[in-house]
């Protein structure tokens, strides 16, 4: 019989792989893990964090921008979604990023419908995989608190 | 046919001499750390006591690029735009390796990187941007950049930057 522990892990590495597969993030995520050590144990919920701040402002710039109803400035559109682009891509955001690439293609042509369409899509994107990330960290302090050690987990 | 022996003599100890002096210097340098990079290992750079400045205006890369170079033993600063690049130069501050993002509001990583050659700054400049369109990147290393990464960076990339700009531990 599985131990509470070998469960959690078992649920632990299913669950992180599931989110590789499932594209909502990529290798980069993989690479903010291997920068987490003893000295810096919350290095990657630290700049996850970052990131989802990061998110709030420049969505809250590109609907204000967007509001500008007949006098919108797709370039500030454009410069917020480049930003976007470039933090998803460094925290392996996989979903985020290409939603990025799309919403950059329709700021670069002014259509404001697309613009709208990407915004609410990037939004409920960020919020989903934030909800995801925070099921995976919790699973993380479960195995530490029953006394196990977070297993690597080979995508 | 002494002659001859002679010559070849002299030729295989210089050889010798070459081999060894090639091997010290390896020993020096950080080339063997970066093998062994290559090969899958973190090198420490502690030793070389190589010091950094990341300019970039967004958190999310600051917090990587700090941890990155952390990660190597190199000690790091961290500013927020070429301005502040510019103006932490100007204190008397002096850095090996500046890692130089292309867009931050004030001023980019363009106009740093010229500003702080004008000023005479030799440290090595590496421009590391998600802009990887040809045109502006030659932009970028025409402003004075000594190597051109794409972000996001990893520890490989990080390696790569310091291989390719040849930093030396010092003995």
């Amino acid at each position: 019989m599985d131990t509470l522990v070998a469960q959690l892990q078992r649920q632990f590495r299913d669950y992180t792989i599931s989110l590789y597969h499932q594209g909502f993030l990529d290798d980069q995520f993989t690479e903010l893990k291997k920068l987490q050590d003893e000295c810096s144990p919350d290095f990657v919920a630290e700049v996850v964090s970052l990131f989802f701040e990061d998110c709030e402002k420049l969505i809250g710039n590109m609907a204000r921008a967007l509001d500008q109803t007949g006098n919108v400035d797709f370039n500030l559109v454009g410069s917020s979604v480049h930003q976007l682009k470039g933090s998803s891509s460094s925290v392996g955001a996989k979903r985020v990023k290409g939603l990025c690439i799309t919403f950059k293609e329709c700021c670069d042509s002014q259509n404001f419908e697309g613009c709208v369409r990407c915004l609410q899509q990037v939004d409920i994107e960020y919020k989903s995989l934030k909800a995801k990330l925070q099921d995976l960290f919790n699973l993380e302090q479960q195995i530490v608190q029953a006394g196990g050690r977070i297993p690597q987990v080979d995508i | 046919m002494i002659l001859f022996l002679c010559y070849i003599t002299t030729g295989l100890l210089l050889l010798i001499r070459d081999c060894n002096e090639f091997l010290s210097f390896c020993h020096k340098h950080i080339f063997l750390e970066v093998f062994f990079a290559m090969a899958g290992e973190v090198p420490n750079l502690a030793e070389s006591k190589l010091t950094a400045l990341v300019v970039d205006d967004n958190f999310v890369n600051q917090s990587i690029h700090h941890k990155l170079l952390d990660r190597l033993g190199i000690k790091n600063d961290v500013v927020c735009n070429g301005q502040e690049a510019v103006d932490v130069h100007c204190s008397g501050r002096n850095y090996d390796l500046i890692l130089m993002d292309m867009d931050m509001p004030i001023m980019n990583g363009i106009q740093a990187t010229k500003r702080l050659r004008e000023m005479g700054i030799e440290s090595k400049i590496a421009g590391v941007t998600t802009r990887a369109e040809e045109e502006e990147v030659k932009e970028f290393m025409e402003a004075g950049l000594n190597d051109f990464q794409e972000k996001p960076l990893t520890i490989s990339k990080l390696v790569s930057i310091l291989h390719n700009l040849d930093f030396y531990v010092q003995a």
